[in-house]
């Protein structure tokens, strides 16, 4: 099966608003694929549909083969997929560490469990350090997730997302707002989470797309008007005329 | 292993501290406060695994109290007319747990679909219906007289027949103990981290494989479980209850109660718990107009310290970290504000208790007594005495409370130096 997310004739309105229409899109399994397009394309609500936070009009979704459209979020999320947000998502009032270690829990069995201790469970506090060291925020693990900086608080949102095992990826402008060196260090962040992982990212900066995907989507008014490689996206007429026009590339 | 042995001599420190209470204070007086305090500190916690751990505000938690308790009174009326077999009174609180539970999971079920103002609107009529249930289902509830029963019944084991008041205090302090720890380590669990997480940010949850309103329903059955364990202390202390118990007053009682103790930290309802008791039985002596009081504290702690008495201690931890040098910098600051604002608090009081007075049908001279002092509500002389006090706690604050916010975000600044530093 070497189709890691496939979307089907995906359609959703809002009223009378056709937001999506007879999307159809293909993600390989443990490819690095890059949604762009011009503002209001419908790249959050793309998003938002995958992630079952809102339901088709029509259409399907499969994951690893598997349907994944009538699903709940929380159900989504258990058959192996998950998400990063366009605004910073994370637990403010928990420690960075708690952040990380209730991202977890579920892939560990834990349920919903009254009975067993966490800080006494000596694999799930490994594993949770293990993901601190990966995102390089073991220093200020017992600080409020909500006092970190910016790109701490991206990067920890990026922790939580690949805390749980997911083997799909979902990262939403995960280096909007950033600087510079910033920027750098997420995108080598995001390169090393998705070894081995199929790896979905919405993102308008132009030089992380180009350097992270393997295979770009553009996505024009609901619908993807073209999928290939970045040197191909670059060249595709088509594409520049719509997206990348003349003044930005 | 050092902090197991840490927390777990605190909790026998606290255990015998509260077993030898009844000792320091023996009057009567005292000992009803301290059941009390008992009940409504489990009460209190229970509340604020809702409140405080959950994020959800009901309006209505005091169904859960009242009906476990009414139905440890219809069970204790049972046993002394021996139409039911007999129960042992010190595992009565087992009972509202399973009643508490029980109601806790049917209407939890509903009311968790929702969360935010719909669940609050939800709760509020829920204990508006049962309340009218009380006046309705007679047969059950007894209206508006309620119903008695006599706790001394069956089998008297080691000579204890939870006859005298200080059998009962101890049977309280236990379940106490039994509960509000076994509400703590529930904080600890999978369950209870979800829970800061769903209050937290409840679509992050979703996504990290959390059925949101699972999580949900689980601390409404749960919370209602302990306050059910809470109503049946409530019943046994005090063999009667009415459709007060399950009002909306009493729900908002224990919300008072969980905020101004501070619903942020597992400590504070059991200081609101303690502290508001204790103003209740003591300040409602003294004064008719202590629920005006007692919305005033409520009102000051949302607006200027909505992490109540507990976020105000907490709120310092860091600087006592860092260095305890800042700390006692700013007791100074702290007093001189803290004493210009009584300075202001005791004028207002002092107009209240004046008009309130005035309001009262039988005036005589018009003497009144404010703090121990005799003043004439009719004399113009009076009134500008308080109202100077006002003024002069108006002033003064203008002063101190800047200087003390100064210290403060001087102390906070070094503190955040201090972690990044780091």
């Amino acid at each position: 099966m070497s189709n890691g997310l496939k979307l089907t004739n995906v359609c959703k309105s809002f009223g009378e608003a056709k937001i999506i229409q007879n999307l159809n899109l293909d993600v390989k399994k443990n490819e690095r694929h890059a949604i762009i397009g011009p503002n209001g394309a419908g790249k959050s609500t793309l998003f938002h549909l995958i992630s079952g936070h809102y339901k088709l009009t029509s259409g399907s979704i499969t994951l690893n083969g598997e349907k994944i459209n009538n699903l709940e979020p929380h159900q989504i999320n258990r058959k192996g997929l998950a998400r990063s947000f366009q605004v910073t998502n994370i637990f403010p009032k928990m420690s960075v560490y708690e952040n990380i270690r209730c991202g977890i829990l579920w892939s560990m069995d834990f349920k919903y469990s009254i009975i067993k201790l966490v800080n006494k469970d000596i694999a799930l506090n490994k594993k949770t350090k293990s993901i601190l060291e990966e995102i390089n925020l073991e220093h200020c693990a017992d600080i409020p997730a909500g006092l970190l900086s910016y790109a701490d608080q991206r990067a920890l949102e990026i922790g939580i997302t690949i805390a749980g095992g997911a083997d799909t990826l979902m990262l939403d402008e995960p280096t909007a707002g950033m600087s510079n060196t910033e920027t750098e260090r997420a995108v080598n962040l995001i390169k090393q989470v998705s070894e081995n992982r199929t790896l979905v990212v919405v993102e308008h900066d132009m030089g992380v797309v180009f350097d992270l995907a393997d295979r770009i989507s553009v996505l024009v008014y609901g619908q993807i008007i073209a999928t290939d490689t970045p040197l191909n996206i670059r060249n595709n007429k088509a594409v520049q005329e719509a997206y990348l026009g003349t003044e930005d590339h | 292993m050092r902090n197991i042995f840490k927390s777990f001599t605190l909790w026998i420190i606290v255990a015998i501290i509260a077993a030898a209470l009844p000792l320091l204070f023996e009057s009567s007086f005292a000992l009803t406060l301290l059941c009390k305090m008992g009940v409504l500190i489990i009460f209190t916690v229970a509340y604020n695994m809702l409140l405080g751990q959950g994020g959800m505000l009901s309006f209505g938690h005091a169904i859960y109290f009242g009906l476990a308790g009414y139905a440890s009174i219809h069970i204790l009326n049972g046993i002394g007319e021996e139409t039911l077999p007999y129960f042992p009174t010190v595992l009565f609180p087992l009972i509202g747990a399973i009643v508490g539970l029980f109601f806790g999971s049917i209407i939890g079920y509903v009311s968790t679909r929702r969360a935010g103002t719909a669940f609050a609107m939800i709760s509020l009529g829920f204990c508006e219906m049962v309340t009218a249930m009380t006046l309705i289902f007679v047969i059950f509830f007894n209206g508006e007289d309620g119903i008695q029963t006599d706790r001394m019944v069956g089998p008297e084991p080691f000579g204890v027949t939870f006859g005298p008041q200080i059998e009962i205090y101890y049977l309280i302090l236990f379940w106490c103990l039994v509960t509000v720890a076994m509400m703590y380590i529930i904080t600890k669990t999978p369950f209870g981290r979800m829970c800061n997480a769903v209050r937290d940010n409840p679509e992050r949850a979703a996504f990290i494989g959390y059925s949101v309103r699972r999580v949900r329903w689980q601390a409404f059955a749960l919370s209602s479980m302990f306050a059910g364990a809470a109503g049946s202390l409530h019943a046994l202390n005090y063999e009667q209850i009415g459709f007060e118990a399950v009002g909306v007053a009493q729900s908002g009682a224990v919300l008072f109660m969980a905020f101004i103790g501070g619903a942020g930290h597992f400590l504070g309802p059991i200081i609101g718990a303690i502290g508001l008791t204790y103003l209740d039985s003591t300040l409602a002596d003294l004064t008719e107009a202590w629920l005006l009081y007692l919305g005033l504290i409520f009102s000051l702690i949302v607006m200027f310290a909505p992490g109540g008495i507990a976020g105000l201690i907490v709120m310092h931890g860091p600087i006592a970290k860092t260095n305890s040098k800042l700390l006692t910098g700013l007791i100074k600051p702290y007093l001189s504000a803290i004493g210009s604002i009584i300075i202001g608090i005791i004028g207002f009081i002092g107009i209240i208790e004046m008009l309130y007075f005035r309001s009262l049908i039988s005036k005589g001279e018009g003497e009144v007594i404010i703090f121990w002092t005799e003043f004439n509500a009719n004399g113009i002389i009076s009134w500008i005495i308080f109202i100077g006090l006002i003024l002069l706690g108006f002033v003064l604050s203008k002063k101190t409370f800047p200087k003390a916010k100064e210290v403060w975000d001087h102390a906070i600044s070094v503190v955040k130096a201090e972690i990044t530093h780091e």
